[in-house]
């Protein structure tokens, strides 16, 4: 009787031990929160391209690897009739895209292709075209002849007129089309109809112009910032080119190319590399070329999606 | 804590009666919780549960009156999976290897070190699957008690181990912080033989 007894303690000794410890390591246990980077893929970086083609009806966000081949279609829209326009990073799994109809800002996680609304307001109307991202939940967003600003998405301001106006001192926005942000964090747009490219301070509250030079060629759309500190942009007015200015747009922009592999340039990025990605709405293809204007891959990406391509987002290597 | 202490010195000395004296060489096998963590480079971080199982084999180079230190060779295995995983976005992993530790053991408690050399396997599971192979390394401390029951013993340790996982193998930007804490269930059984006289005992014809 007292052996089978004199286990009693060991019994109560282990289950009190097991418990305590059990509920320990899970109050102290990781926060976590994320997945890890490495196991999907964020390592090696990531394309993503957005197109809206009205017939045949195709509204998709498709990914691809830094090489251009395809993994997945993030999002379609294409059934919801969203006009897809804008891509700008949110977070390493997140981004941010704009749409015409509705007009509004969308999150969207590029590996569930889950998308919530990110920003609207009723001010928030017009032709919506590229967003780009100023800092965190700080995004820009062409609206017509205006540019607007979301802050931790609310609009800012609230009220009234856009953050940046039509015309903002030597600088005239007619139909503005693509956004970047110079190294200096300065906001340059491309103006569509009148063929100029505009340099805004976007440091505070109040935007200031402070360049509007001439595009050279006409009808200019898409436009990147490249960290040799120039910006690429093309135009649509014939002949189809690519060119090459300043940061601070000082100089006249120079042509590096302009032959048949540009074709309607509408969106472009640039690659880790350092190479440039184009895509051409005529040929419905993405090509890439060198800063230099060498044409290094004429089909870089090109399938059923890629047809009035409206924007491309590079994700760097994580 | 301090209720827990007391309870603990209690039952310990209430189950001096059951003390056997084990020694030699020893087989250990276990199995563990593990709560594991890895940092990303943008600071957030990773964090997994699962199951662990783990083998190891003590050669004493100490033993005397209760008191013991011995050389330990381990084999340890991981089978996790993130605590965010949901359906449609779910990864898992496996962390295998082998290690050598030395461990410290008096009457019932113990306490040791161990140096793994691990290989882990990622699997992302979604619309987009990937997966990523990588080496790391990785210094663990423990601490347990255990009971015995004749040749074999009954024990529970804490593990608390950190390593980095390199960029260079996982190509991210920034090497990777791992931290484990574990909890382990054991079994362990006494030979009481030397380490040479067990290995003579195994080519014996």
């Amino acid at each position: 009787m007292r052996a089978r007894y004199m286990y009693l303690p060991l019994i109560l000794f282990f289950g009190i031990c097991t418990t305590y410890l059990s509920l320990s390591i899970t109050g102290c246990g990781a926060d976590g929160g994320s997945l890890y980077m490495a196991a999907m893929g964020l390592n090696e970086g990531r394309i993503l391209v957005a197109n809206s083609v009205a017939a045949p009806a195709s509204k998709t966000i498709t990914m691809y690897d830094l090489s251009g081949n395809f993994i997945s279609v993030v999002l379609d829209k294409t059934v919801a009739g969203d006009v897809l326009r804008g891509l700008a990073q949110f977070d390493p799994y997140n981004i941010i895209l704009s749409t015409d109809t509705p007009d509004e800002l969308k999150r969207v996680n590029i590996f569930t292709g889950q998308a919530v609304a990110y920003a609207n307001n009723a001010l928030f109307t017009g032709n919506i075209y590229d967003t780009v991202k100023q800092a965190d939940g700080v995004y820009l967003t062409v609206e017509s002849n205006t540019i607007e600003k979301f802050v931790g998405g609310s609009r800012a301001p609230a009220a009234g007129n856009p953050y940046i106006n039509t015309t903002l001192g030597a600088c005239t926005i007619s139909t503005a089309r693509g956004l970047t942000l110079n190294t200096a964090g300065e906001l340059i747009a491309t103006s569509f109809t009148n063929a100029r490219i505009l340099r805004y301070d976007v440091s505070s509250s109040t935007s200031v112009c402070s360049t509007s030079i001439a595009a050279v060629g006409t009808q200019p759309v898409p436009i990147v910032s490249h960290p040799n500190g120039m910006l690429y942009f093309g135009t649509q007015g014939a002949p189809d080119t690519i060119y090459e200015v300043a940061e601070d747009l000082s100089g006249a922009p120079t042509a590096i190319l302009a032959d048949a592999n540009i074709d309607n340039p509408v969106a472009m990025a640039v690659l880790p590399s350092g190479n440039l990605l184009v895509a051409n709405d005529t040929t419905d293809a993405i090509i890439e070329i060198t800063t230099a204007g060498m044409v290094v891959n004429s089909s870089f990406i090109k399938n059923a999606f890629t047809g009035t391509i409206s924007a491309i987002l590079v994700i760097p290597p994580q | 804590m301090l209720r827990f202490s007391l309870i603990f010195l209690l039952i310990f000395n209430c189950s001096t009666g059951v003390w056997a004296k084990q020694g030699g060489v020893a087989f250990d096998g276990s199995i563990g919780l593990p709560s594991i963590e890895l940092s990303n480079p943008d600071g957030t971080a990773a964090a997994y549960d699962g199951l662990s199982l783990q083998g190891r084999l003590l050669s004493p180079i100490f033993e005397d009156s209760g008191i013991g230190i011995f050389l330990q060779g381990v084999l340890k295995y991981h089978d996790l999976e993130n605590t965010i995983s949901k359906s449609g976005s779910v990864e898992i992993a496996n962390h295998i290897g082998p290690g050598v530790g030395l461990s410290f053991q008096f009457a019932r408690l113990s306490l040791g070190y161990e140096y793994m050399m691990m290989k882990a396997r990622h699997y992302y599971i979604g619309a987009a699957g990937r997966s990523i192979e990588f080496d790391y390394t990785v210094g663990s401390m423990y601490a347990g008690i255990s009971v015995p029951f004749g040749a074999l013993a009954l024990g529970l340790s804490y593990g608390y181990a950190v390593g980095k996982i390199l960029k260079a193998e996982t190509g991210l930007s920034k090497d990777s912080d791992y931290t484990e804490q574990t909890i382990w269930f054991h079994l362990t059984y006494g030979t009481g033989a030397k380490l040479g006289d067990l290995a003579k005992s195994l080519v014996k014809k």
